[in-house]
Formats: structure tokens, sequence, C-alpha cells
């Protein structure tokens, strides 16, 4: 139980687990239906060998089922490569309150037929119904993939270099600018770029391309007079995992708040992250997806105690202003138990909570399923 | 039920004051325009109503809703599957007035516009800024922005991008109550139920989208185009599976068998082998270096599966001759038979040989020829059937081959339809593919969103169009289903 409130009323736990078959698997048509326990490191390494890939992360990938990483449906570092959670799905089966199950899709990549459904059950906490076996899509696995590190005295400089770099059209698989705090908890980068701030950026595709545009990155580099180096061997996958896990470890819940603007917001986001934080001496690790509008901050479990829970409820409550007035939102992806009911993990409720709230009457009118853990307490 | 088909005069002058007196339609005459949207069915509304903005559409659904007056929201006509068209009459909500681009955010990469901007028109805004809106219905020059997202849209180039779903960051809806709310923010990822997601292809049947927000991509920087010719539809189908198993995302992976090639080089000459049983227009997209390897690479893997010859497009003009012959073809039904009817359905791609004989198969036993184009790349077939509806029992005969067809791509692992939705057209079919309780799990977003039976009714589940009309009997009349230059 990681996203989300505690649930308001007593509750019993739901394992899905024993729900662990990949139903049907089909390389040349690039679909594959599995049951919602399955988890995504079995998954990946199932389609991989036919060298396809389904285009979802998750922290702990050897834990988290897919079940779990549909209904919290939270992206990762490749987002932009890969799209969001809710793009994967074709096809989608679900066991609603009363037992009953039902279907929606299928199992082809274009299909029209009936209402979108799994879209709303990708990321809706499970608050509707359990998902119980998903059809994908799959992508080609990118032939060839390179990661470079460059070390930046400042954040502005990584930014600025990013802009050149969607000015340039480069196709950036990730993107991902790190603070100090960070860099120091991810393995990977390497010593003799490591400057105030490190962008780190992933290309796929092939060899030539992906050559051709770490060239690019090259001389921008050179021209702004920052320092660049290369992952090499798994020390690139390495990396993107760590960013990807966001300093979690496993049983021990850090606060990690993710705030989501446009990407010209982005900037103005950290600044009133660190502006912020910095009053109240709470300084998190941070980093940013500068090109999809994302900034990440997080607190140790120890950081954490040296604060009461309402100075973090406070704090959270002013990001999430700054976010908001950026037209944005902030989400709490992950909480130690003592600051879980006290922080505010979703926010104000969007404009369209009446119909959600009629959605949730439709579909769970006991409120048996996940009570109050999702946005508004659904 | 309270069910007000035909407008009162207090109604009328009510909308008159809210859109203007020229913007309520009510005369028989100029109703007929609103009465059909390119499929088999008409039937023509009591009165259209045309609002110029949000706070408008809200009004409207007011007064229609205080009246009893059924609803059935309108883009450009374009859909095909009857969705627009208002089964037992009643008021046709037409967004075509709403034709403004609000905003265009070339650093964001967004567009916010209104529900009547044609699709192709985003893609021409965005191309000053290197951007393009990647849902490309065939239809883009006609269609508008709202249909597309109340089909979930696709198009040519959607096997490498998407449909309109993986494009539309937030909507602006109308709901039928006459409240207008938002659904889902421009970054894409508002906390709470994606409610955008499931609006998204619902067919017009939860609510009128009064504004939406588009993400936009930057253009590609190569295009290569190329022709691969065989001597038998099997060598084609099969020679798409193996460039998909390659690895190879094709941009668009377009087929066309025997008898739409002659009805494209009769009237149109795009250059395709009169003699050929089927051709593959292929489009690769990116950066130059990939686009060149996998060019090759499809060239090979053409060769392999037994291409008569493979041509690479030389220049723009022969890429967009070639493409002419695509987009023409439906036009270019017109000029070999007097009617045709445009069946869509999705197969796995893998059985494509396999869908492909059967079709021909119940083709030939109805004695009718038929036609088939796909987007074959990702399994959605259109076998068009030609016909003449002057030959009694000659329309009852081509629906029912049409469901034979999409029988055969059911019994397949495939789906009743890819793009064009299921509407009046394909309702009954529903219960092919979904059992009572997963329709009824659909249903159950008809009241979240507040639409009871009177909004777009008769639509997309099984019996809703009978059970909607009772006996009031509307006409069904098989006509040439599409104007000339259209493409499917
Ligand atoms: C020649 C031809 C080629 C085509 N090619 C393709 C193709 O390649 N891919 C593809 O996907 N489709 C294709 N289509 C189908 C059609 O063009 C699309 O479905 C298109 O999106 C319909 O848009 P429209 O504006 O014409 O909608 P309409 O036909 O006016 O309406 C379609 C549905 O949308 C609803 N609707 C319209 N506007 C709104 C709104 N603002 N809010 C809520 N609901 C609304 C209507 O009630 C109706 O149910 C083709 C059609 C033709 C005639």
């Amino acid at each position: 139980m990681g996203l989300g409130h505690p649930p308001d009323r007593p509750f019993k736990v739901m394992d899905t687990r024993a729900l662990n078959r990949v139903l049907e698997y089909s390389a040349e048509d690039m679909t594959a239906t599995v049951e919602a326990g399955v988890t995504l490191a079995e998954f990946q390494h199932m389609v991989a060998a036919h060298g396809q890939q389904v285009g979802l992360e998750s922290p702990f990938p050897h834990r988290a089922t897919i079940g779990g990483i549909l209904s919290t449906a939270v992206a990762g570092p490749h987002r932009g490569a890969l799209g969001l959670p809710r793009d994967q799905v074709i096809g989608i089966r679900v066991a609603h309150p009363d037992g009953l199950l039902t279907k929606a899709g299928g199992r082809v990549v274009k299909n029209v037929t009936g209402y979108d459904m799994a879209k709303l059950y990708v990321g809706s906490l499970g608050t509707l119904a359990v998902i119980v076996e998903a059809t994908f899509k799959l992508t080609p696995l990118p032939p060839t993939a390179r990661t470079l590190f460059i070390g930046c005295g400042s954040m502005d400089e990584g930014l600025a270099l990013t802009q050149r770099i969607t000015e340039a059209r480069l196709q950036v698989a990730a993107c991902e600018l790190l603070d100090a705090v960070t860099q120091a908890r991810i393995p990977g980068a390497d010593a003799s770029v490591q400057r105030r701030w490190l962008l780190a950026l992933e290309f796929w595709g092939n060899a030539a391309a992906v050559a051709r545009q770490c060239g690019e990155v090259a001389s921008m580099v050179r021209e702004q007079s920052a320092v660049m180096a290369e992952a090499t061997g798994p020390g690139g996958q390495a990396f993107w995992d760590a960013v990807r896990d966001k300093g979690r470890v496993f049983g021990e819940p850090a606060l990690i708040v993710r705030a989501q603007t446009l990407p010209t917001a982005t900037r103005k986001m950290a600044t009133e992250l660190q502006r912020i934080s910095n009053e109240i001496r709470l300084q998190p690790a941070t980093s940013l997806r500068p090109l999809n509008g994302t900034v990440y901050a997080h607190w140790t479990p120890t950081g954490i105690r040296q604060a009461e829970p309402a100075e973090w409820a406070a704090l959270v409550a002013r990001l999430r202003d700054a976010a908001r007035s950026e037209g944005g939102s902030l989400v709490v992806e992950d909480a130690p138990w003592a600051l879980g009911g006290v922080v505010d993990v979703w926010g104000p409720p969007p404009p369209s909570f009446s119909v959600m709230q009629r959605m949730k009457q439709q579909f769970d009118p006991e409120r048996l399923l996940n009570p109050g853990r999702f946005v508004g307490r659904l | 039920m309270f069910n007000q088909r035909d407008p009162t005069s207090a109604l009328i002058r009510d909308l008159q004051a809210v859109v203007g007196k020229s913007y309520v339609v009510h005369a028989p005459e100029d109703l007929l325009v609103y009465e059909y949207d390119c499929s088999i069915d008409r039937e023509h509304p009591s009165i259209v109503v045309l609002p110029g903005n949000s706070e408008e559409v809200a009004a409207v659904l007011k007064l229609a809703a205080r009246a009893g007056m059924p609803v059935t929201p309108r883009g450009a006509g374009t859909g095909i599957s009857g969705g627009a068209i208002p089964v037992g009459r009643g008021m046709v909500v037409a967004l075509t007035r709403m034709t403004r681009i609000l905003d265009l955010d070339p650093v964001n990469r967004i567009a916010v516009v209104e529900p009547g901007v044609i699709n192709l028109d985003v893609t021409k805004a965005a191309a000053q800024h290197g951007l393009f809106y990647a849902p490309d219905p065939s239809s883009q020059k006609a269609c508008c922005i709202g249909g597309n997202i109340a089909e979930n849209s696709g198009g040519a180039h959607c096997l490498a991008y998407g449909l309109t779903t993986n494009h539309v960051l937030a909507i602006e809806v109308a709901l039928p109550d006459g409240d207008v709310v938002w659904l889902g923010d421009p970054t894409g990822l508002e906390p709470g139920y994606d409610l955008r997601g499931v609006f998204i292809g619902s067919e017009g049947t939860l609510g009128i989208v009064t504004k939406a927000v588009l993400r936009l991509l930057p253009a590609p920087e190569t295009v290569t185009t190329l022709l691969a010719v065989f001597d038998q539809t099997d060598y084609a189908s099969a020679a798409v599976s193996a460039v998909i198993a390659a690895g190879i995302v094709p941009a668009a992976v377009e087929m066309m068998d025997r008898l739409a090639i002659q009805a494209v080089e009769a009237s149109l000459h795009a250059g395709y082998p009169k003699d050929a049983a089927a051709v593959l227009l292929i489009e690769l997209e990116g950066l130059r270096e990939t686009v060149a390897e996998q060019a090759q690479a499809v060239a090979a893997i053409c060769e392999v599966q037994n291409a008569r010859a493979v041509e690479v497009a030389q220049s723009a003009e022969q890429r967009e001759r070639l493409w002419a012959g695509r987009k023409g073809v439906a036009g270019a039904f017109g000029s070999i038979a007097p009617n045709y009817y445009i069946l869509d359905g999705v197969a796995p791609r893998t059985k494509l040989p396999e869908v492909l004989r059967r079709v021909e198969e119940i083709a030939a036993r109805y004695e009718f020829p038929v036609a088939n184009v796909l987007h074959a790349g990702d399994g959605n077939l259109h076998p068009c059937i030609l016909f003449d509806d002057r030959v009694p029992g000659a329309d009852r005969r081509v629906l029912e081959a049409g469901m034979e067809i999409m029988r055969v791509c059911i019994d397949a692992g495939g789906a009743l339809t890819g793009e064009h939705g299921v509407g009046i057209e394909k309702q009954d079919c529903m219960a092919w593919v979904f059992s009572e309780d997963d329709l009824a799990a659909m249903a159950k977003l008809r009241p979240a969103f507040g639409a009871d039976a009177k909004f777009n009714p008769g639509k997309v589940f099984p019996g809703a169009r009978g059970e909607w009309e009772g006996s009031t009997g509307a006409r069904r009349i098989m006509e040439r289903a599409l104007a000339a230059g259209a493409y499917i």
C-alpha cells in the first residue's frame, strides 16, 4: 500500500499475487495478456526474449505486480519514449465488488468497440473494481541505448541545455536533472562530471542516429563549457533504475512528492521547492524531468523525524499551492506511516469531482474498494 | 418518459435568444443537410442548433433538458456509423461554428481548440512551428476535433503514433445537464479518475466536447515512402507481419488489393501496376539514419516475402502521387460501381491472410465484388462491397454479407470496429463480443456523466435503436456511401 490515503474504515487486503499466469503472448502481433499478479520483471523478461518491451516502469519490478502498477499508473523516467501506463493497455478484465467479472477492449492494437473502460480502471487505485487481467501492446526494444552525464554548475545551466536539446529536436528517451543530494544517492554517474547539478540523457534507437545525437549534445556541452561523460556497460541501466526508484527502500517509505506542471513551469516549480524547503530547513533530494514538467522531491525517513507531522503537512500544502498556481498538481507518491492521514496525498479534488463521485456510486455503491484512499477520499 | 420530439414555438424562441436567430434551423428543407453521416442510415432532426461557444452549448442543453427534447451532438457528419444521426428525431446540436484555435503554445507543444476545428487545420496551424497533430483520419480535411474525440479516431499513421486518445490531454465538456467541466488538465496527469480517457471514444453519448487541449509533436526529420507490389494478397499480408516481426514499426502500412488498385488506376493513375494482386504503401518517419536503415530492411523483407517489385518514392511529388491513390480509393469506387458499403473490422495482423480469404469467399457467395483497403499495419481492414441498389434486395444482402465479414473478424480474435465506431450500424453485434455484464458495466458511465436516455439516444448498446424508436420507423436507405475524393 504505497500511494493513497490510509483507508477510512476497517479493511481487508486482497492479494492478487496468485493470479500470476501469462494468458497469451503473441510476439508477432506484439500483444500479451497477463494476469494482474504477474510481476513487471517477469513480464519484461518474457518479452525481452523476443526483443520486445512493455511500456511500464515501476520501483521494485521484482515485486511490483501489473495490477498494482496499473492501478497507480505512475509514469517512469522514460515517459517520453514509452508514453503513460494508460497508453499501453488494449484490453482489461476486472472484478466488481459484487463478484462479477467484466471485460472491455480486446486483444488487437486498434479497437474502438464500446467504451474505453480500461482508461477508467487504470489509475483509479482499485476504487472502482479490481483489475484481474490486462492485455498490452508491446514495442520493440531499442537496438542501441546510450546514457550521457553532463555536469552543470547550476540548475539554470542544466535547463538551458535541455532547452537547446528540445529546440534541436533530438529524440530523447529520458532526461533528468538531479541536484547534489540526489546524485550522492544514485550510483552510476561518473565522478569526473559531478557538479552541483547533473543532467542525464538517454538516447534510444538505431546506432548511427543515436551516435549523431550524442555528438550534437557533445558540441552543445562544449559550447557551454560544461563537462560530459558517458555511462559504460550496464551503468546506464543501473542509473536509470535508481532514478526511477527515487531512493525508495523497500519497507522503509520515504516522503516522495511529485509536482506536475507544463514543461515551461518546471523551473519555477523547482525554484519554489528550494525556497520553501530552505525556509524550514528541510532540504529534499530534488530531481526534475524538464521535458515533462515534473519535479520530484524526496525526504528520507531520518529527515522526516526532524519535524512534526503537521509541519510536513503544511510543507506539502505550500508546495501544492505552487504547483496549482501554475495550472498543475502535486501528488504525494509515498509517505511514511507516521505521516499517513496527516499529509494530503492528492489535494483538492478536480473540477469534475461530481462526476467522479457518481462514478464511484455506480461502480462501488457500498464503498467496499479502497474506501477513502483516493482523490477527495472517494 | 416525457419525450418532446418537435419543438414548440416557445422553445424555438428561447434557443434563438441564446444562439441568435440564424443559428436555429427548423425549416424542413434546411434540416435535410443534417440527416446523414455517410452511413446507411438517415433521419432528419426536428431542429438543429448551432451554438457559438461553451456557454451557449450549456444553455442549449439546459433548454433541451427542460423541454424534454432528445439531443444528438454533431460535428462534420462524416462518422459513417450513424453516431450523429438523431434516432427518433429531436434536436441536433451542431458544433461546426466553434472553429477557433484558442491557443497554440509551441514551447509546451500544445494547442487549445474548439470542437468544430477541422482536424487538418490543427496541423496547418502548427506547421509554422515545425509541429503537427498526429491523428490523421483519412477524412481529415472534413472531420472535426469534437467528432475525432467522440470516435477516438485513428488514421493511416496511428500505427506509430496511436489514436486520438494518446494525443488529447484534456477536454472541456458540457455535461448533458448543461454543467460545463474540464476533464483532465493540460499536463495530461490530473489526479483522479481518467474521465478524459473514458469520454474519448464514447461516441457522443456522454456529453458535448466544447474545448480540447491537444498534444503536438515535432515534425519528423525524414519521411520515406515505399511501394511494394505483390502477385498474391497472401504475400502482401505476410510481408506486413514480417516487417513488424523484425522490430520495425513504420509510421504507416497501407494495403490495397486488386480491385482497389484497378479502381484507383481507372480514375487517378497513381502509378500502381494494374495487374498486381496487392500493393503495400509503407511510410517510414523519423531520424534519417533510422529511416535509411529501416527502408533497406523493409525492402529486403518485402523481397523475401515474394514482392514482385519494391519502389522507393524519389521525390515529394512521387510520394504524394502514391498517397493520392490511397486517399482517393473510396471516390474511385464510385467510378466502377453504382454503390459501395464500407466495412471497418480488425484482425490480429498475423490473421490477415486467413481473414482476407474468408472475405473473398463471403463476397463470392453473395455474388458481390469486394475491394479491400487496409490499414494493414494494425490489422484494420476496410472491405468495400460494391453493388447496385437498383437490384431488388441488394441492400439487404449487402448488409448480411457485411455482418458475416464482421463475424469473421471477431472469430479471428479481432474487433468489431477499429475506427468508425459502433453507433447505429454495429450495435446489435456488440453482443458477439461483450456479455450482458460487460455491457452493464459500460452502461454505468451514462448515469455517472448525467446522460439519461434522451442524450444521443439509440446508439452503441444492442437494441438501443429499436427501443428508442419504438414504432416511429426511421428510413433506412442504401446510397453511395461517400463523396468523391473521400478516402477511408
Ligand atoms: C471518407 C471517410 C474516411 C474516413 N477515414 C477515417 C479514418 O481513417 N480513421 C477514422 O478513425 N475515421 C475515419 N472516418 C470516420 C470519421 O471521419 C471519423 O469518425 C471522424 O472523427 C468523425 O468526425 P465528424 O466531425 O464528422 O463527426 P460526426 O460524424 O459529426 O459525429 C461522430 C460522432 O461524434 C459525436 N460528436 C461530434 N461532435 C461532438 C462533440 N463536440 N462532442 C461530443 N460528441 C460529438 C456525434 O454525436 C457522433 O456520435 C472516415 C470517414 C469518411 C467519410
